[in-house]
């Protein structure tokens, strides 16, 4: 038999009993909607629960300090720093080294701390800047500024100080974020010639301190899209050396050795992410990652979750029943049928197909309009339940129920199976039939 | 004579219903030859029936074998080679008709060719052109609830030879038709075996049909009481 002729014998057979049909697709409507939505709700679960993170900082970003292991203290050397350099799923890391410095800009002055950074760990930092460009491997004494640092710039006052009068620190922070009433900060750096030097003015060190040629290349906007938006950027290399300057004047030559402040990773995704901070944690060193949160959020919701996905199966499984059932009852009616199709020659494969082909599309079509139903049902509940339904747990305005494509190519091919598997059992009854009493029953 | 289209050797069939044995054929013997109408007579319970289901494979004799062609012996075949073989060899005509009763006249007509996965359109061809043959060209579109019995029988003799059969069995296709309608269904069966020269073999329980055919089989209690060849008496 050609499959053409197998597949309109069987949309024809089914709609010669249509309210039976009916019934039964109804019931895998009903069974692969209740997957659907079920899943969809865990869905929107993990969703909103990314999000609330990620509204908390990056999933894959990794901050390692120093910290205690099992032979004691563990500091961020350079040593230390290499094993970790190896680590696997590291998209980039870097050091970080701060060094209190004052820069002068024209007439103005601003004392602040700079912190160094690997350059080629800046277009994965998520840096946005407001002017100017990122540093390169080449910008020896480039330096990025934040807004707020500029804002701090002031004339010295006689006695040589800065920062006497008005208190800036922090502003922004704290301070009213109204875009209207930003300042411009007294100068522009960007086009005025800059330099630095270690510390600060009014240390009254018997030792001047050298002055550096520097160059402003880059101003970050104010926004909090990065840790290390209300930093002060320069090469790391570069902040190394005035480091070591700066403890040499404060007579902290004690630590010969380097020690990085922090190390930052961005990991290549969560998973590797929270793997890195298992190990960095093992290594003795101190790791915080807000993919480990989403780890614990995702284990507790995970029996919810399982709760959810197991109503979904239960009743896919009742439809599966129903289907088996409906094909059982429609081969005792068609016996007789059987009996002639095979006395006339059909092949048993033939037979077999032509059962197995009405309860795929019951499968099929119970699968498609199961998935129009769930589209409803997730927009109703979207719409009209809100974020409460599991606790206050979720972030305001957060989808409870999220359907992405995949799964309705899983829903759709799974009642598809689910109506193959459960013609299986009909289709073989129907071949076993033996022709000469099917041709005989009335 | 030509070699025999069938041969039929020292076939028993038993039935077990409960603890009791049925021996419904007692070692039968017989060949059949292409191109001849064969009737079986014989009382109600002979075995007609029985022997005819095994002839078409229907059925497995509880011993002996029935070769087909001289080499195809279908006591040896299994479900699916049998179903094939039927599909391409041999054609049926049952007493009640056995049309399915969801189709119009010309599906019904065309189901052997579904099977062996003719197109649609040669098969609307075929079966419109062997229900004209059999006089139902205007009834390709009915039911087989919208038509008499006899109409029926037609119907399903149309499909019996539409897939021209090397043979064709009838298990009392007239049994359920008045003499009438009995006369014009055997004229009709027997004239196209003979036009294609295919090998015919009818039971039957009246001897009026029985005179349609060119060998008379008659059966009693399983076994073959006696093989009439007509068309010898003729010849000589
Ligand atoms: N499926 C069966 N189970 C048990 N016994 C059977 C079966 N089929 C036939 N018989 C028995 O085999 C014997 C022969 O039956 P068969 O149907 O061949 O007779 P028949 O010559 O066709 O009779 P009729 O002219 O009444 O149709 C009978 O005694 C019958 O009871
Ligand atoms: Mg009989």
């Amino acid at each position: 038999m050609n499959k053409l002729d197998i597949l309109t014998m069987g949309i024809r057979n089914l709609w010669r009993r249509k309210l039976r049909t009916l019934l039964t697709l109804l019931g895998v409507v009903i069974g692969a909607s209740a997957i659907v939505i079920m899943i969809s709700l865990s869905i929107g679960i993990e969703v909103a629960t990314r999000k609330q993170l990620e509204s908390y900082g990056d999933l894959n970003n990794i901050e390692v300090w120093s910290g205690h292991g099992e032979q004691g203290e563990v500091h961020l050397t350079e040593e230390i720093y290499e094993k970790l350099e190896e680590l696997e799923g590291i998209e980039a890391i870097t050091p970080i080294i701060s060094t209190y410095v004052t820069f002068m800009s024209g007439k103005y002055e601003l004392s602040d701390r700079v912190i160094g950074i690997k350059p080629e760990a800046f277009p994965v930092l998520g840096l946005e800047l407001d002017q100017g460009r990122l540093l390169t491997a080449d910008d020896e004494m480039g330096v990025i500024f934040n807004k707020n640092s500029l804002l701090r710039f002031e004339k010295p006052s006689r006695d040589g100080s800065v920062g006497g009068g008005r208190m800036h620190f922090y502003r922004g922070y704290f301070g009213p974020r109204n875009e209207e009433e930003e300042e411009e900060p007294p100068v522009d750096v960007l086009t005025t010639k800059l330099r630095l030097m270690v510390g600060n003015r009014s240390s009254d060190d018997s030792s001047r301190p050298k002055i550096y040629k520097a160059e402003a290349v880059g101003i970050l906007t104010n926004d909090r899209s990065s840790q290390f938006s209300y930093r002060n950027i320069m090469h790391l290399d570069t902040v190394k050396r005035l480091r070591q300057e700066y403890d040499r004047m404060h007579d902290r030559a004690s630590s010969k050795e380097v020690q990085y402040e922090q190390v930052f990773i961005r990991a290549k995704n969560v998973d590797s992410a929270q793997k890195l901070c298992e190990e960095i944690e093992e290594m003795g060193l101190g790791c915080h990652s807000m993919s480990a949160y989403l780890k614990r959020m995702e284990e507790n919701t995970r029996t919810i979750r399982m709760i959810l996905g197991g109503i979904g199966v239960i009743s896919m499984l009742v439809a599966a029943l129903m289907i088996a059932n409906t094909m059982v009852m429609s081969i005792y009616e068609r016996t007789k049928e059987i009996g002639i199709m095979k006395v006339l020659g059909a092949a048993l494969g033939d037979i077999g197909q032509l059962f197995l082909v009405e309860s795929a599309l019951i499968g099929l079509i119970g699968g498609v309009f199961g998935i129009a139903a769930s589209y409803g049902i997730s927009e109703l509940m979207n719409t009209f339940m809100g974020s409460g339904l599991f606790g206050n747990q979720l972030p305001e305005g957060a989808a409870i129920s999220v359907i992405p494509f995949w799964l309705i190519l899983l829903a759709i091919g799974f009642t598809s199976i689910v109506g193959l598997v459960s013609g299986l059992y009909p289709s073989v009854k129907a071949m076993r039939i033996s022709a000469l009493e099917a041709i005989r029953t009335e | 004579m030509s070699k025999p289209i069938i041969i039929v050797n020292d076939v028993s069939k038993v039935f077990l219903m409960g603890k009791e044995r049925v021996l419904a054929l007692k070692r039968v013997s017989i060949e059949f030859y292409r191109g001849r109408i064969y009737c079986i007579v014989g009382t109600s319970g002979s075995g007609k029936s029985t022997l005819l289901n095994l002839l078409a494979g229907l059925e497995k004799p509880t011993r002996g074998n029935i070769v087909y062609f001289g080499k195809e012996n279908i006591v040896k075949m299994g479900e699916r080679k049998l179903a094939k073989f039927r599909r391409e060899n041999i054609g049926f005509v049952f007493q009640s008709y056995n049309l399915l009763n969801q189709l119009t006249a010309w599906e019904n007509v065309s189901m052997p060719l579904i099977f062996k996965g003719y197109s649609k359109r040669m098969r609307r061809r075929a079966a419109k052109v062997m229900l004209h043959k059999v006089g139902l060209g205007d009834r390709a579109q009915h039911l087989p609830t919208q038509m008499s019995g006899g109409q029926q029988q037609r119907t399903s003799i149309a499909r019996a030879f539409v897939s021209r059969p090397k043979i064709v069995f009838a298990d009392e296709p007239t049994g359920n038709l008045d003499t009438k309608t009995s006369i014009e269904v055997m004229e009709l069966v027997t004239g196209m075996a003979r036009k294609l020269g295919q090998t015919l073999i009818i039971v039957t329980h009246d001897r009026d049909t029985a005179s349609y055919a060119d060998t008379v089989i008659t059966m009693r209690d399983g076994i073959i009481l006696d093989i009439t060849d007509k068309a010898e008496v003729e010849n000589e």
